[in-house]
């Protein structure tokens, strides 16, 4: 049986798969997330009966003990050994499905291996500009309008990336946008393969007219930045202190600006203006 | 018997741009605090007293003892009932 890399820009977790109808699971939720490539991170699955006898519980807990990372629900059990990479997997048959009780674990293991690569999911929406050939992340709280963006953006000068999970790269180097496999209600085309250059990221409201502003200090960018993580609770403190570094170093390379959007595509004609003037990036800063 | 105040180790924290800005993980909260708040917070070490604090205060911003007693007592109080920081008794 083939072995399947899950691979989300940097991040890559070998799946050994003992189950043929996990293996086929896996190859037909994750299609253009799965790669041959070589990682020490690995991940062992396995199909079983009922974990649990308690009451059917989808959400998971996931938090950190001694040397492990540790995700349970009543239909899965995860264990990580965060010295060596390795884990296992169990998953039990559930009334939301198998491929909602993966998913949801994958999430949380992949946002984990994404901090060891300086790279963070976010919940946002992620949209690269065809013509400016740039990408855009839209973030903000549920019903704040990312969908709507996504919507608005469907046409062929755009590509949606993800309009729920994206997966943000931080090096010195720049900000770097990979689509990720975890949608909300709108699923992307893309593959593992895309990386996509960042040049701007809006906390986005609904108005009446059109406006990019920047109002937010630079503390105040990192908690605003903070506050739409995923599952930063399940963390311990050090990591959320290396978060909170990726974070401020993301904040000095592409500033968080405030953008106020009428339910038209004309909000992008803002967008290219704002890209035209600032071009993106704004100075590289030490601290 | 001397009152050594201590940030909570739950507490992750780091300051940008001078200010603090704190993940509160459990209760779901993000704080930020200003110059002074921030500098507060720093000395909320496990070395340092309410008096301490005021002390280092007063030298470093150039007010009176008298003057940031009550913002600095009230600033704490807030920090002990958001399980921020707590205090070791300790001979000093």
């Amino acid at each position: 049986m083939m072995i399947p890399t899950l691979t989300l820009g940097e991040v890559a977790l070998r799946l050994q798969l003992q189950d043929e109808g996990l293996a086929r699971l896996i190859q037909k939720e994750y299609d253009g997330f799965l790669s041959t490539r070589e990682t020490p991170y690995q991940l062992r699955l396995n199909y079983t009966s009922r974990l649990h006898p308690d009451e059917e519980q989808f959400n998971l807990t996931a938090g950190f003990n001694n040397d492990y990372f540790y995700l349970r629900s009543t239909a899965l059990i995860c264990f990580y050994r965060l010295a060596t990479g390795r884990g296992v997997l169990h998953v039990a048959p559930s009334d939301y499905g198998t491929e909602a009780v993966l998913q949801n674990g994958f999430r949380y293991l992949c946002q984990l291996l994404a901090l060891q690569q300086h790279s963070i999911f976010f919940h946002a929406a992620g949209i690269y500009h065809w013509g400016l050939q740039k990408a855009f992340l839209f973030m903000g709280a549920s019903g704040s309008g990312k969908t709507t963006i996504c919507r608005l953006s469907s046409t062929s000068e755009y590509q949606i990336i993800s309009d729920d999970l994206v997966l943000v790269g931080i090096t010195p180097g720049g900000i770097k946008l990979y689509p990720s496999p975890f949608f909300g209600e709108l699923k992307g085309e893309s593959s593992h393969c895309q990386a996509f250059p960042v040049a701007g990221i809006f906390l986005i409201r609904k108005g009446k007219d059109n406006q990019i502003t920047t109002p937010l200090s630079t503390s105040e960018q990192v908690a605003t930045l903070a506050a739409n993580l995923p599952y930063v609770e399940s963390y311990d403190r050090l990591r959320q202190q290396q978060i909170l570094s990726l974070l401020a170093q993301l904040a000095y390379q592409q500033p968080l600006s405030q953008l106020t959007f009428t339910k038209q595509p004309s909000f992008w004609e803002e967008i290219t203006f704002f890209f035209n003037n600032h071009r993106g990036v704004k100075n590289v800063s030490s601290y | 018997m001397a009152s050594f105040i201590n940030q909570n180790a739950d507490v992750a924290w780091r300051k940008i741009a001078g200010e603090a800005v704190l993940v509160q993980a459990r209760q779901r909260q993000i704080i930020i605090f200003n110059e002074v708040g921030s500098r507060i917070w720093e000395l909320c070490d496990g070395r340092h007293t309410l008096g301490d604090i005021i002390n280092t205060l007063a030298q470093e911003f150039l007010v009176s003892r008298r003057e940031l007693a009550t913002d600095v007592g009230s600033f704490l109080k807030e920090l002990f009932q958001r399980d921020l920081v707590y205090c070791v008794e300790e001979n000093k």
